[in-house]
């Protein structure tokens, strides 16, 4: 008994019901020569906070009758974005540059989606609470983690009520970006699964490894740690794979110069770095990352944190995607794996 | 604290990293460069529409696609990503008409390249160059191989190796590729801002009394124009009133600025994409139009209208005898004995081409990774070589292929009678109009969240001005089809065009085939997911 999607003769993802070739979930397998017995992976990753991201992500699994879906990190926002009370009662928010006043509950709520969904974190204050919040960092950092986790939480709930009752298997890794705070939240729902730092079974021939941690950034994020020690976090999960040849790693960080990891080199302050008019790309990716694909070739390698670096590698027999990301215009990229068990059946980049 | 009441924590992602500049420089350099545009633009059009003031009719072509620049511009905002018109009509319409459009982009710009290589830069570039040299220095050698560049076998042999050379720079990655465009771009705009001031402190009596012996005594400015009146030339017989003759040359002025659009291919790349597309873009033709403008406003002037007419006569007819073709730079020549100042000119237009050569040849590797990231074509050619980083096999397939384009250019007729870029160019901006104006209404959150969100009440700006510039578009697809300076009219033209389209149908729905029966649906790759 396994439990996989067959396509039928000539049919791949389309389910109108008004075309003759439709997909059938079975439960056994292959009954004529054009069926494939696949898993189907549905990755995205980087959503920074974007509401109308994850939830174009919990579709994706009925969207593209994927039975497994994975984040790969980097789940919380960047900003919060004030919408500051008025004498009126009205609230005021720049919103994109532009300011924006909005009066009724519908529009206060439309507007506070709208941020949600750009990945901001919409929040109600008052001019004086904001004075505060901008001299007091301690207090600015816990909004910040309380709100990260407020959105989570919300996801978590979302995930249960969308995929209780299916066999899609959800896995939510926090990426370098994310604090540790939101681990807590990433475990509070038994439709999710947080596999960070662990190895999941995705099917009866396929593990996935997976790996939040990334090399130091100039940014200094809470999971950015030195290469020796990322080294020593690679071994010591990858230890526990049974068949490397068959795995999958789910590293938020892509490995170093690989294509996928390419970024604007930055001076001190964080400024782009220009030669001869224009801004000079290195790879950023991490070495370890990228020394134990060489040393244990894993069949496939999922990889984010570089959000305009979307593209395909090949190291060795391992192929690595990053689907990049567009979180902030509310478009989800993501990539569509096929897994059979020859390995990679087919590949292919979404942007939803 | 960046801006009252937004909050902004520490974090990675720092991505988008072409700034102003560079944006300016993709759409505006590979726009028309300035030497060539004045000197194929004058003489050709003072020729096709006598009469015509050659200022009035490229202002008024490009106040008319300053309005597909503005959509553009806009479309860029509302999706700013690499792949351009690819992925915007592909995510709007269908992505068979996205992948279709950009399909017939790049054959016409492959198309383009070929001449672009060939003749163009050796005959009409080349050409005038060396004969100013060989003139300025008394040199018969160098006339000699000014003269050569009209044989097709000496501009094949050459156009192999600019395309070798333009291949390797490509190859060797994008600092190559900068140094190359700089390189270019200093002696295009010396070049360029050497033949304005010629142009402004002369006039045609000056450049009467120069041309003889600049020309060593070979003809003279009232031979040329007594040899054009004994053939059947009469200005005063010909010319048009001026103000048709100038709304005449619309249709082909407008075309002039091919190229502007390209900022949109590289949208995913550049930074603050509401204040940098419009600088690319509308700006950008902006600016190009006015350093053209003046070249070519000032050109009839020191030359004399009637003189610059009489000379593309002559050599309609066949009857040209000088080394170069009768182009306003390569006349320029005569206003300066210094050598170096005759150097600087004729090197500043034989490389000028040099930016829209890579420019192109960029787009062309472009879209090919698009559609090799997505599947659509062979994965091989997003492969990049390790070492150099640089997109290899995209590279020399697109070299082997523009070989056999040079080939055609060189060897055959088909410039002449099938390839009508101008019309292949239009039709893909119109494509992008129509799925312009649709997007506030198809990509509806998309559009209420983007920064390119401008509406007049209710009616979204975007869809407003697209749908002004539709009619505006289908009326220079027509113009492009069936004016004869403008490209090849006839039914092999139009079958190219059509057939340019279909193959990229077929392209796309084979493709779709093969990976359905891989277990993946190319119709999926930018459509919106349904939220839960």
């Amino acid at each position: 008994m396994c439990n996989e999607i067959v396509w039928a003769k000539g049919e791949a993802i389309e389910s109108r019901p008004r075309l003759i070739f439709t997909s059938i979930r079975k439960t056994c397998g292959c009954q004529d020569g054009f069926s494939v017995p696949t898993t189907r992976l549905f990755f995205v990753t980087d959503l920074h906070g974007s509401d109308i991201c994850f939830r174009k992500f919990l579709g994706g699994a009925r969207f593209y009758k994927a039975e497994v879906l994975i984040v790969g990190g980097d789940t919380t926002g960047k900003e919060i974005v004030s919408l500051i009370e008025q004498p009126d009662g009205s609230y005021i928010a720049t919103v994109q540059g532009r300011q924006r006043k909005v009066s009724r509950k519908d529009e206060i709520e439309r507007l506070e989606n709208e941020i949600a969904d750009s990945g901001s974190y919409p929040y109600r204050t008052t001019e004086s609470e904001l004075t505060m919040l901008s001299a007091n960092k301690d207090k600015l950092d816990q909004l910040f983690s309380r709100m990260m986790i407020d959105r989570l939480e919300k996801w978590m709930k979302l995930a249960e009520k969308n995929l209780r009752n299916t066999s899609v298997k959800c896995y939510i890794c926090p990426g370098n970006d994310d604090r540790f705070e939101i681990d807590s939240a990433l475990g509070s729902s038994d439709c999710v699964v947080n596999p960070d730092q662990k190895v999941v079974q995705l099917d009866e021939g396929h593990e996935m490894a997976s790996l939040g941690f990334s090399n130091m950034t100039p940014w200094k994020c809470p999971r950015d740690i030195p290469e020796e020690q990322l080294s020593s976090k690679i071994e010591a999960l990858l230890g526990q794979v049974k068949k490397m040849s068959d795995c999958v790693l789910n590293f938020h960080c892509p490995p170093f110069d690989s294509r996928i990891d390419v970024a604007p080199h930055l001076d001190e302050q964080l400024r782009p770095i220009h030669k001869r008019g224009e801004v000079e790309m290195i790879p950023v990716g991490s070495k370890s990352i990228r020394s134990a694909i060489e040393q244990y070739q894993p069949l496939l390698g999922l990889h984010g944190h570089i959000h305009e670096s979307k593209g395909f590698f090949k190291i060795g027999r391992t192929s690595c995607l990053n689907p990049g990301s567009e979180y902030a215009e509310g478009m989800l990229r993501g990539a569509l794996v096929n897994l059979d068990d020859k390995g990679i059946k087919s590949y292919m980049f979404t942007t939803g | 604290m960046e801006k009252k009441g937004l909050f902004v924590r520490e974090s990675s992602g720092l991505v988008r990293n072409l700034g102003t500049f560079e944006a300016f420089s993709i759409s505006a350099g590979t726009a028309n460069p300035a030497l060539w545009a004045v000197s194929s633009f004058v003489g050709w059009l003072i020729f096709v529409y006598p009469g015509a003031d050659v200022a009035t009719a490229l202002t008024f072509g490009f106040l008319l696609i300053l309005l597909t620049a503005v959509v553009y511009a806009l479309f860029g905002i509302i999706i700013p990503r690499t792949g351009g018109e690819y992925v915007s009509i592909g995510r709007t319409i269908h992505p068979a008409m996205g992948f279709t459009t950009s399909w017939v982009l790049w054959i016409f710009i492959m198309l383009t390249l070929a001449p672009c290589m060939t003749w163009i830069q050796w005959t009409l570039e080349a050409g005038p160059f060396l004969a100013m040299m060989g003139q300025r220095l008394h040199s018969p050698m160098v006339l000699g191989w000014a003269a050569s560049m009209a044989d097709p076998n000496v501009v094949m042999a050459l156009a192999l190796v600019t395309i070798f050379v333009t291949g390797l720079v490509m190859w060797l990655g994008k600092k190559w590729v900068t140094r190359f465009l700089i390189f270019i771009w200093i002696f295009t705009i010396i070049g360029v801002v050497l033949e304005i001031y010629l142009f402004a402190v002369n006039t045609p009596a000056t450049f009467k009394a120069a041309f003889t012996s600049y020309v060593g005594g070979t003809t003279s400015v009232d031979e040329i124009i007594k040899i054009a009146t004994e053939h059947g030339w009469n200005p005063n017989t010909y010319k048009m009133p001026p103000l048709t003759a100038s709304l005449a040359g619309i249709g082909i002025s407008l075309f002039l600025f091919n190229g502007f659009t390209f900022a949109v291919d590289v949208g995913g790349e550049i930074k603050n994409v509401r204040r940098n597309l419009p600088i690319a873009i509308p700006i950008g033709l902006a600016v190009v139009y006015l350093v053209d403008v003046v070249g070519m406003a000032l050109a009839p002037k020191a030359l004399g209208y009637d003189f610059i007419y009489a000379s593309q006569y002559v050599q309609s007819i066949g009857l040209w005898t000088l080394p170069s073709p009768a182009f306003v730079t390569y006349f320029a020549g005569a206003f300066t004995d210094n050598i170096l100042l005759t150097f600087l000119l004729g090197f500043g237009l034989f490389v000028s081409l040099g930016v829209p050569d890579i420019g192109l040849w960029y787009v062309l590797t472009r879209l090919m990774f698009a559609w090799s990231f997505d599947r659509v074509i062979p994965t091989t050619f997003a492969d990049v070589n390790p070492k150099l980083h640089t997109p290899t096999r995209a590279i020399v397939t697109t070299g082997i292929i523009l070989a056999g384009g040079c080939a055609l250019v060189e060897y055959t007729q088909y410039a002449a009678y099938a390839l009508n870029t101008a019309a292949g160019c239009a039709t893909v901006w119109l494509i992008a109009c129509i799925a312009a104006a649709l997007i506030p209404y198809k990509l509806k959150s998309t559009y209420e969240r983007s920064a390119g969100r401008f509406n007049i009440g209710k009616v979204p700006i975007i869809t407003v001005l697209a749908i002004i510039d539709v009619p505006l578009l289908a009326w220079a697809i027509y113009t492009a089809m069936s004016t004869p300076a403008i490209g090849p009219t006839g039914p092999l033209a139009i079958a190219v065009l059509a057939g340019a389209y279909l193959s990229g149908f077929v392209v796309y729905y084979v493709s779709r085939e093969i990976r359905r029966r891989q277990g993946v649906d190319l119709d999926l790759i930018f459509k919106e997911i349904p939220p839960v």
